[in-house]
């Protein structure tokens, strides 16, 4: 816990984060994490090495970067009409790093995605590792374990989580 | 159904009823999904003895099961008893079944194992009280690829394979040796029928289209060797081709646009030039070009009727729901005998392109839940007429079109037409 980082500095960050995502900040989003940053939510088994298991998504930079383009691109036509994305971060709690320049923050998440009349919402327990990075903390890892990982997602559920 | 097939497929169009007639729906469940061999699971996920896999054959659930003889067999998910589920689980290993209800137990090979207080049905022969769970009368399989039929009479695997088959080798041949399941699934639903996932993964007209956006995200990508070719892939004039078999099968074959390429994509990726090493040492250099060109990556989308599609690194099992719900399963393929690091990069790009978040799979569901809506009103049909004067069927049936042809569609149609024919007694 030597990294210091309270708890209701976390709560901001996390709140920062989601609304960064739910205003369609996009280009802001990615400059929160740290260049081997990796934004991963996890397939079924969230406890399984994703160098062997499938994930839902496990972006490096260029991954999300590309990922990010592709939402903003005119003819994303799953944004066609463009929907709108609300996060509500709850449960926040600081916990211990593995390295001193980094913090562990836990949280529960739900994530609403409402488009063409019709609202999905998804649940999720996320951990963000936060690193120190001069001034400022950036994210190591987000990692977003979805409630039902193996349910049959319909389209459109998962823009950004 | 009071429909003939006939008049649901005809002149290269679809009768809109084809998709939304619950009719339509229970008739293809018994005729099709009824009869037809069907994909249910892969023996690298069933290495042991007492290893099983939870699977469907149409709406029938089924547990799919390494005895301990060693044999693999398709089992009924229901108890003989009162109809309870005896399996809750996606995989796992299981000497016995144990339905919760009342108790009964069924050994792995699906015979009656026990029945709680038998004394109660002293009055009933206990030999024809319940020869166990009930089990699907045909099962084989394909270089590991377990099919099952619900039928105790039709074509053999083989013979329902026919023409794919060799497609099908190619795939499995992209491994050094062979193929596997063992990194998992995803798994997404739309709301229309089952079809239109059947008719879009061969279909090689859409993508400049639908995956707009994708495409020109990829291209850009600094590994995205792919990125000027693909462009080119599906214009049309591209000399890739689109194949509709016999049998409902078909094929979109990227490689004269993709090959060279992918096979240099291929030997670039991280234990690339190891993993290519080991395909010629096994296949020999013509081989291994071709099966790298067509089963590393990009390179060739087989479907396999009704419900089983090879496409870039995964395998998709297709499965009815509803008349207007569909739920599908992505197994991403692991080639056995390369690098791990290859193939942990082939799941990055899996899970980058397809899967519920991926930059291309998602975009197809959107154009399926808007023909959905589409063809509600009165008249509409589906026209698949495209490219059939330019590419007639040879001797054996094989229709080879351009690659924006909707031959591989005309095939499922021509195929499902044949499975929809009502018995002749």
């Amino acid at each position: 816990m030597s990294a210091g980082l309270g708890r209701a500095e976390a709560e901001d960050l996390l709140f920062t984060e989601a609304a960064l995502i739910d205003d369609r900040r996009f280009e802001e989003w990615l400059d929160l994490f740290t260049e081997d940053g990796v934004y991963w939510v996890p397939g079924d088994d969230a406890e399984a090495d994703p160098a062997e298991h499938v994930s839902i998504i496990f972006d490096d930079a260029a991954q999300r970067r590309a990922r990010i383009e592709r939402i903003l691109h005119r003819s994303n036509w799953r944004d066609d009409p463009e929907g709108r994305l609300m996060h509500l971060v709850g449960n926040v709690r600081v916990e211990a790093a593995d390295r001193r320049d980094e913090q562990h923050v836990a949280s529960n998440q739900r994530i609403s995605h409402a488009r063409n009349g019709v609202e999905v919402v998804l649940s999720a327990r996320c951990v963000h590792v936060l690193r120190r990075v001069g001034d400022d903390w950036r994210i190591a890892l987000k990692k977003v374990c979805l409630q039902a990982p193996d349910a049959y997602l319909p389209p459109a559920s998962i823009v950004l989580l | 159904m009071r429909e003939r097939p006939t008049e649901l497929w005809s002149d290269g169009r679809v009768d809109r009823r084809a998709y939304l007639s619950a009719e339509v729906y229970r008739a293809e469940l018994d005729r099709v999904f009824g009869r037809v061999w069907v994909y249910v699971a892969h023996e690298s996920q069933l290495p042991a003895p007492g290893d099983y896999r939870s699977a469907f054959i149409g709406r029938s659930p089924v547990i799919v099961v390494r005895g301990d003889d060693g044999e693999v067999r398709v089992l009924h998910n229901r108890c003989s008893h009162r109809g309870a589920t005896v399996c809750q689980g996606i995989g796992g290993t299981a000497s016995v079944f144990r339905c919760a209800y009342h108790g009964w137990t069924y050994r792995n090979d699906g015979s009656l194992a026990g029945i709680t207080y038998p004394d109660g049905y002293s009055e009933v022969d206990g030999a024809g009280l319940s020869e166990g769970l009930a089990i699907v009368p045909r099962v084989d399989s394909y270089r590991g690829f377990v099919f099952a039929s619900l039928a105790s009479t039709g074509p053999t695997l083989l013979e329902h394979l026919g023409e794919v088959a060799p497609y099908v080798d190619l795939r499995i041949d992209a491994g050094p040796e062979g193929l596997s399941l063992r990194s998992g699934q995803q798994r997404y639903s739309y709301a229309f029928n089952w079809k239109i996932q059947c008719e879009n993964v061969v279909d090689g007209y859409h993508a400049n289209f639908v995956h707009q956006s994708a495409l020109s995200v990829l291209g850009k990508r600094p590994d995205g060797k792919l990125s000027t070719k693909i462009f080119k892939l599906a214009n049309g004039d591209s000399p890739s081709r689109a194949v509709g078999l016999p049998g409902g099968h078909s094929v979109l074959d990227q490689r004269p646009t993709l090959g060279e390429t992918a096979v240099k994509v291929a030997r670039h990726r991280p234990g690339g030039e190891e993993y290519w090493q080991r395909m010629v040492d096994v296949h020999g250099p013509d081989r291994a070009h071709e099966a790298v060109a067509a089963g590393s990556g990009e390179g060739l989308n087989v479907f396999v009727f009704p419900n089983l599609a090879f496409v870039s690194q995964q395998i998709r099992v297709i499965h009815p729901v509803a008349v207007d719900r569909t739920h599908v399963d992505l197994f991403p393929t692991w080639l056995d005998g390369a690098p791990d690091e290859l193939n942990t990069d082939r799941l990055r790009m899996h899970e980058l392109t397809y899967g519920p978040a991926g930059l291309i799979g998602p975009d197809d569901l959107e154009m399926f839940e808007r023909v959905a809506l589409g063809i509600q009103g009165d008249g509409a049909a589906v026209d698949l007429r495209r490219g059939r004067a330019s590419s007639p069927p040879d001797d054996d049936g094989v229709v080879v079109g351009q690659f924006t042809t909707e031959a591989p569609q005309r095939a499922f149609w021509d195929g499902w037409s044949v499975a929809m024919a009502e018995a002749t007694a």
